[in-house]
């Protein structure tokens, strides 16, 4: 509930949704057309400042991408550590019985990798900030076919549902005497295996009832469909989905010069 | 304009068996099982309530399903005898969409989560008016007064994962109502519900037939629907009873639903 309240509060979640597909389409294609850590990093700098100045809350952003920070984190140092190993050019930067780690190639292959991955988290966080009616309408006035953007909101519709049968399937195996905190990793990974395999099933199950429930709504009967709702595009948000491609192409030329 | 009354349901000598793969080595063959269906003969009147009862696994679904056109064209199998809707035969006319008969027969499932498409409860009421690409302001229309009929104005905005059980149902019913069509069929429908929720469904049912719909309602606990206009008793695919409510003996309906 409280989450909800500081979600409500950010200035992104009132803007138009087409400047937010549009700064998360150029920030990730920006991001992938270059390998220039500069660049890169002042695209994720970009991100980071609309978040702020979006409302988005700081703590709420690192709980709902701790995991991905944690995964970029070990990537950096999987990737620092190991790469460049065995290559007669590369001059190691740490020995350790008499195996080279640390090359410099390495840690800005890291960086690199690292900056592009959280470029994209970033980019996805600010999608959150709005509701995905809205996105759906969003693409669908983008000229983007309906059904297209029916999967794709679909798809976001039953994130939720998907975790909420997880949990309900741990929390059934956890009442028939499993303990997952005794179990060592292969129990683990045999356990993680009995958790998938129902929602998968249950996924699958679900996901053919809805599309007969959805013919039989009339999905489809019509090349096209009307929508009871209809976004406008107010000054600003055309201002930014102008503004915010611009910039990153601003910054490419700057980083270029310099 | 024809004048002579339409029958909205009319099936006769339907008989259907599902199809089922099995694997033997590489190669994977498609045999038939027995038929849930055998020889069904039915005619279901204009503005009618008809209750479909009997055991699980007897072919109550099965039949709603072939009502609505689900089977065969979305679920395959071996279909024999035919399906008129308001005179038109849908079953083996493979002309007939299943949706060019949302408007015509509404269909709610026995699990309100697998057919909630949206994610608020107005835009899901929506969904079907939109597709039959109704203008926008007749769908604002239409959906505010299937919000207040069923009772869900506080909730207009809310995704529907939030919602109870209860107000799944509604929701569901409504996104179906929203089609207009002039006839309903429900699987299961108070079988989730507790009492109030059933009372509430009853008088929705009642309001219904009021309006003119023909209904179909399959249902193990049939008593609730003692208004009904018929109880069917289906029993191996077969229809074993069709009378009023009345004439149908208790102990008939509980021999074979306990059996």
């Amino acid at each position: 509930m409280n989450e909800n309240r500081a979600i409500k509060k950010g200035r992104l979640r009132i803007l138009d949704p087409r400047p937010k597909l549009m700064l998360m389409a150029s920030a990730s294609t920006a991001c992938m057309l270059t390998s220039n850590l500069w660049y890169i990093a002042s695209i994720l700098v970009v991100l980071v400042v609309t978040l702020l100045i979006g409302g988005m809350n700081l703590s709420l952003l690192w709980n709902r991408a701790k995991a991905i920070f944690m995964l970029i984190i070990m990537l950096f140092v999987i990737q620092t550590l190991f790469f460049g190993m065995g290559r007669a050019d590369a001059a190691p930067l740490l020995h350790i019985g008499g195996f080279g780690f640390v090359y410099t190639g390495g840690i800005l292959l890291a960086a690199m990798l690292s900056l592009r991955l959280l470029v994209i988290v970033f980019a996805g966080l600010i999608l959150l900030e709005g509701e995905i009616r809205d996105y759906l309408l969003a693409l669908v006035q983008m000229k983007i076919p309906y059904t297209f953007a029916f999967m794709v909101v679909i798809g976001l519709h039953f994130l939720p549902i998907l975790r909420e049968e997880a949990t309900n399937v741990y929390c059934c195996m956890q009442l028939r005497g499993k303990d997952f905190k005794k179990l060592k990793l292969t129990g683990k990974i045999r356990a993680y295996i009995g958790i998938c395999l129902p929602i998968l099933v249950s996924a699958l199950r679900r996901a053919d009832e809805m599309s007969i429930a959805m013919e039989t709504r009339g999905f489809r009967s019509q090349p096209r469909r009307t929508y009871m709702r209809q976004l406008k595009m107010r000054g600003a948000d055309i201002a930014l989905t102008i503004l915010f491609p611009a910039i990153f192409v601003g910054l490419y030329f700057l980083v270029k010069f310099l | 304009m024809s004048t002579e009354k339409r029958i909205p349901i009319e099936v006769r000598n339907l008989t259907f068996a599902y199809e089922r793969d099995e694997k033997s080595g590489t190669e994977t063959t498609t045999t038939a099982v027995p038929p849930a269906l055998s020889g069904i003969d039915l005619t279901i009147e204009s503005g009618t309530v008809v209750v479909l009862i009997g055991p699980s696994g007897s072919g109550k679904t099965t039949l709603c399903k072939c009502l609505t056109g689900i089977i065969p064209k979305l679920i395959k199998g071996n279909l024999d005898g035919e399906v008129l809707i308001f005179g038109r035969e849908i079953a083996q006319d493979s002309s007939v969409e299943i949706s060019m008969l949302s408007t015509q027969i509404g269909f709610v499932m026995q699990e309100p989560d697998h057919q909630i498409v949206m994610t608020t409860v107005e835009d899901d009421i929506a969904f079907g008016p939109e597709n039959s690409m109704m203008p926008s302001p007749e769908i604002r229309a239409l959906v505010d007064h299937l919000i207040a009929d069923m009772g869900l104005e506080a909730k207009a905005e809310t995704n529907p994962n939030n919602l109870s059980g209860g107000e799944k149902q509604r929701l569901t019913v409504a996104g179906v109502l929203a089609m207009e069509p002039e006839i309903m069929v429900f699987d299961e429908p108070v079988s989730s519900l507790d009492a109030v929720g059933k009372a509430h469904f009853v008088e929705i049912v009642k309001e219904l037939k009021a309006a003119g719909k023909t209904i179909i309602i399959v249902e193990h606990d049939y008593e609730v629907f003692d208004f009904a206009d018929r109880w069917i008793l289906i029993k191996d695919g077969r229809v074993a009873a069709d009378a009023i409510p009345s004439a149908i003996p208790k102990t008939l309906l509980e021999r074979e639903l306990w059996r």
